[in-house]
Formats: structure tokens, sequence, C-alpha cells
């Protein structure tokens, strides 16, 4: 497929996988607490750290950070115009999402070492 | 009847204007259609500007917006109107004079879809067959006669007129790619792969309104999607 520019099927196809995701991950994630998952620190700390969930978490907010950065990059593409705004907008919030990504990530590591 | 009609003419006027039309209840007829009326209301002030050729919903010139939604005056009738009824140009297109809009970027992405058939093999002595069913795909995108009335309804096309094609262009798009007699196939999925294109589509489904003919072309555009994922997997 084409390279030349932004992309158009591949973020669109990303998207409805990401979506799919979230919408299960989010499903057992509530189930799970309804059904008394991490009631106290050391169960929450002891579920979460399980290498399927910490796995699944994990995906969970790769996944949550590739589907807002499509979502966004989608409302900037059809409101901001001017070459030099869109550059700088793509830009902040791609940073934005970065660091919500390393916290993320840093949260799971140091969650892990105890 | 009372009518409120947006007015126009460059060499004039500092900025538009809505100007307020009455035609008498003698002149309207049972079933008289709209452009039936604004021609009798331009015997009244004859530079009220609009076009209108076959005045049957074929040819396509009389799109307008009409008490806030796109239609053709030609086969909306005066019954089914709100008093007073508002006419203004297409919302998103450059007007040229009262209710005639410029309308040459439609034209433009029209004719980035390619709307014709691409065949590399040789030509054959008679015709191109097509069976009845890869035909009867065709039905839904070929009737489009071009007003323009649902691109100049999709708030996606009025951001980016000049870069994502729009919904009468991408319904032409979709005519060619599901023609099984069309060769070039790949080329045209794979020339829409673009993030303006195609994917500033987020169905919003305001063309499938106001579609004159009864189109769908976000159908049409889901159709494009689906094919090219098919082509990609």
């Amino acid at each position: 497929m084409s390279r030349r520019g932004l992309q158009g099927q591949r973020p669109w196809i990303f998207q409805r996988l990401t979506a799919i995701y979230l919408a299960v991950y989010f499903v057992y994630f509530i189930v799970a607490l309804l059904a008394g998952a991490g009631a106290d620190y050391e169960s929450w700390r002891a579920w979460l750290t399980h290498p399927l969930m910490f796995t699944a978490t994990g995906l969970f907010f790769g996944a949550l950070l590739l589907h807002a950065w499509i979502g966004v990059r989608d409302v900037i593409l059809d409101y901001v115009h001017p070459f030099a705004l869109r550059l700088t907008a793509l830009t902040l919030v791609g940073l934005f999402l970065l660091g919500c990504g390393l916290w993320a990530l840093k949260v799971l590591i140091l969650a892990t070492l105890g | 009847m009372r009518f409120s009609i947006y007015r126009y003419n460059p060499e004039t006027d500092q900025e538009p204007y809505m100007q307020d039309f009455e035609l008498p209840a003698s002149e309207v007829e049972p079933g008289m259609m709209l452009l039936e009326a604004l021609l009798r209301l331009k015997r009244l002030d004859e530079s009220l500007s609009f076009r209108r050729s076959c005045q049957e919903g074929v040819c396509g010139s009389d799109g307008m917006n009409i008490n806030g939604m796109n239609g053709l005056a030609c086969i909306t009738p005066l019954s089914a109107l709100k008093e007073p009824v508002t006419l203004r140009p297409f919302p998103g297109m450059p007007v040229i004079r009262d209710l005639v809009v410029d309308m040459s970027t439609f034209y433009r992405q029209y004719r980035n879809a390619k709307p014709y058939l691409i065949v590399r093999d040789v030509e054959p002595e008679v015709e191109r067959k097509q069976s009845p069913a890869d035909r009867d795909r065709l039905d839904g995108l070929y009737e489009c006669i071009l007003c323009g009335c649902c691109s100049a309804s999709c708030p996606s096309y009025w951001w980016n007129p000049d870069r994502f094609m729009g919904p009468a262009a991408l319904l032409q798009a979709a005519r060619f790619i599901m023609d099984s007699r069309d060769q070039a196939t790949e080329d045209r999925l794979e020339s829409l792969d673009d993030a303006y294109k195609l994917y500033r589509c987020h169905t919003i489904m305001n063309c499938v309104q106001v579609c004159p003919k009864g189109l769908n072309p976000t159908k049409a555009i889901g159709d494009i999607k689906k094919q090219m994922l098919v082509r990609s997997v």
C-alpha cells in the first residue's frame, strides 16, 4: 500500500482492533473487581502482578494510548489546517501520550518489584 | 407563500443578505414544486439567480439548501415546506451569485475518482461482457447525478474539500472498484489508502439523508474499506 503522506487504512484497522481489546479488558476488569479481586492491597498486587494479568494490563495501556492517538490525530486532521499548528498539535499530543505510556510502564514495573 | 432567499451579487453587494419574497396564493398551484415557485419569483425580480435545467430531478443542476436541508428544488413539493421557505446556496461552497455556487473543487474530486473503466487487455471485438450478478453490484452506485447535495452536506467535506474526496466522488470510486470489467482495482484502492481522501469519512451519514436519488454513499464508502481490508489481509 501507499507510503506517501499520512496513512489511512492502517490507523483505521488499529482503531477498531484496539477498541475490541479495550472493551474486552474493561468488561473483564469490572467483573473481576465486582467479584472481589483486589479487595485489599496484597490481593490487588498479587492479582495485577500475575504474569497473565500483567501482560494483559500492559497491552491494555498500549492499546489505550494507540486508540487515543488515532482518535485525537483524526480530530486534528479534521480541524487543524495550518501546517505549523497541525505539526505542533500532533507533536504535543504524541509527547503527552508517550509520557502517559512511560508513567504506566513505571507503575507496572514498580508493582512487580513490590 | 413566503420565502426568505440568500442574495449576493459580488459586483454590487458588500456582503450577502437574506431577502424576503412573497408569492401570491393565486400563483401557487396544487402539486407545484419549489423550482416552479422560484421561476415565478424570478418574474418578479429578474436578478434572482439559480441554476436549473431539466426540471425533473435528472440533471442535478438545482441543488440548494432548502429549509436547512440540501435538495433539488425541482423535486421538492412546496406543500412539504414550512414557511417562510428559507433558501441558501450549498453550504461550504464558494458563492458565485445568489444560489449559484462554484463547484470546481467538487468536480476535481470527481475526476480524482477516475470515473471511467480502465482496461489493460486488448479491446475485444464485441462488447465487454458482464454477468447479471456482477451488473447487479453496480446498482445504487451508477445512478448518481452529481448534484452535489451529499458532499455539500458532509461536515468532513466542509472542513477538507480539497483533500477529502467527499461522498459523491467516493460513490463513483466505489462504482468502478465494484465493476467486474475494471482492471485497475488494485491501483484505485491503493490511491485511496491515505488519511484524507477516504478516511476523513466518519460515517456521519448526512449524505444518505439528503441524496435526492435515495443512494447510500456511506455504504459505498464502507464497501471500499471492506475491499481494502480483503486485499491487504
